[in-house]
């Protein structure tokens, strides 16, 4: 399958229907569990309808972690084949995450203020993820300051590989200095024990997200090749010298 | 390999900007803080550790930008490569001579900046003992983001903003190993942590570093 996709020219041909098919997907499991979501699921006991805030926020979570280990395959796929197609895919999915994971932390945050009264925690969760934050933007920053895009490609892949290693570290020692420095206070509110009524809404988002993922990821890796091209074909003429010139 | 590090070293020294402009920057640092916090020695005293260990981790991260500027830019680096030197033993000598020219100065300059805040010996040692555990960390990923960064400009702003994820552990276990020092001394959990995590970072960073070197020979 990837070896497949590896030819750009295959790929354009297999984004020509999987960019819609994505699309529409989307679009469905949106509307079904958005319907879900806030119609048919029943509001919490406790939180009321402030829990509708879940649909949104977990998968975004849960996004941002499936779009960095994408873009992780993708930077390996790159750094050890060099191919193109593997770059554009990195760069594709790494802004896609970074969005999902600003997503999660901004409706996080909404959620937190209307369930425990406050806007922000140190918590172990809640930290780690803005730290993957910060790590998608200086991954992004890497695109940006080189023009020429082989070392870029390079680096970025580097980056990308080196931030994996590094993020269960991160993860293990921030939920660690939590748990030193506060009790427990805000852990747990919906992830593990979920009601069927709430897992089916939770899952059709999920589903959504992803096809949005898939939609918008073929979609930049397809614009990415046109611009290639376009740049190809905008380079120096050939020579036009005749003998009449001389 | 120990000629190169002479070199390195050598090249460093006879370039004080880099270093120099490091700890100067931790004074700075240290003293504009003092007086945002009014001198006011109670709440100095509380935050001194942390401030004084942001401070270090600012004034090494701000030499990184241009490590391995001059070397790919004057042709040093082709040269050294086509000598038979890895790229593997050219950062490892980097790594060295960066530690060795950035922690001498900052240990110095540690006990000035802790007398400063009252802090007690105990204290100083314990900030100086997570810093020699913990440089090992912060100079390899700020040496890998060098490398990556060594044909541009103004490298400065990104080396920190490139590095600054992964202090985060370090900074964590520096700080609750400076706290536990006084109780259970030097081979407390923290520390051992602290030094697991400059390991790991040692590993991860000369090959990914190397590899990035490497680009710049392609």
């Amino acid at each position: 399958m990837i070896n497949y996709l590896a030819n750009p020219q295959r790929f354009l041909r297999f984004a020509r229907f999987a960019a819609p098919l994505f699309m529409v997907l989307f679009f469905l499991f949106l509307g079904y569990g958005l319907w879900q979501a806030l119609v048919v699921s029943p509001a919490d006991t406790k939180q009321g309808n402030a829990v509708r805030i879940m649909y949104v926020h977990v998968p975004a979570a849960w996004m941002a972690m499936a779009s960095y280990l994408a873009l992780f395959i993708a930077s390996l796929v790159s750094f050890v084949w060099r191919h193109n197609l593997a770059d554009y895919g990195a760069r594709a999915f790494a802004r896609i995450g970074a969005t999902f994971t600003a997503l999660c932390l901004v409706t996080g945050s909404i959620w937190g203020h209307t369930s425990w009264g406050t806007w922000w925690q140190w918590d172990g969760r809640m930290t780690s993820v803005l730290v993957l934050f910060f790590i998608y933007l200086a991954y992004l920053f890497i695109w940006q300051f080189t023009d020429d895009r082989k070392p870029a490609a390079r680096f970025a892949a580097i980056f990308a590989m080196v931030g994996l290693i590094n993020i269960p570290i991160i993860k293990f020692s921030v939920d660690w200095w939590n748990s030193l420095h506060q009790t427990a206070t805000i852990s747990n509110v919906g992830a593990p024990g979920l009601d069927k009524s709430m897992g089916t809404p939770l899952l059709l988002m999920f589903l959504a997200y992803l096809s949005l993922f898939a939609w918008l990821s073929i979609q930049q890796v397809r614009t990415d090749i046109h611009t290639a091209k376009n740049k190809r074909v905008r380079t120096d003429k050939a020579a036009t010298i005749t003998v009449e010139d001389l | 390999m120990n000629a190169l590090l002479w070199r390195d070293l050598r090249v460093l020294f006879r370039n004080p900007q880099s270093w120099l402009m490091g700890i100067i920057f931790f004074l700075l640092f240290l003293s504009l803080f003092a007086i945002a916090l009014n001198g006011d020695s109670h709440k100095m005293r509380s935050m001194g550790p942390a401030i004084i260990w942001l401070a270090a981790i600012f004034s090494l991260l701000l030499n990184f930008g241009s490590i391995f500027q001059n070397d790919v830019n004057n042709g040093n680096f082709e040269q050294l490569h086509l000598s038979g030197l890895s790229t593997v033993s050219i950062v490892i000598s980097k790594i060295c001579a960066s530690f060795i020219t950035s922690i001498i100065p900052l240990l110095i300059a540690i006990p000035i900046a802790g007398i400063s805040y009252q802090l007690t010996s105990a204290e100083m040692a314990a900030i100086m003992l997570s810093l020699l555990i913990g440089a090992p960390a912060i100079i390899s990923y700020g040496v890998l983001a060098g490398a990556m960064l060594a044909g541009q400009k103004n490298a400065g702003f990104l080396v920190i903003l490139m590095t600054l994820p992964f202090m985060v552990p370090i900074v964590i276990f520096a700080l609750s190993g400076i706290q536990a020092y006084p109780a259970e001394g030097l081979w407390n959990l923290q520390f051992q942590a602290l030094s697991g995590i400059s390991l790991i970072a040692l590993a991860i960073a000369i090959p990914a570093a190397a590899a990035a070197l490497s680009a710049y020979l392609d």
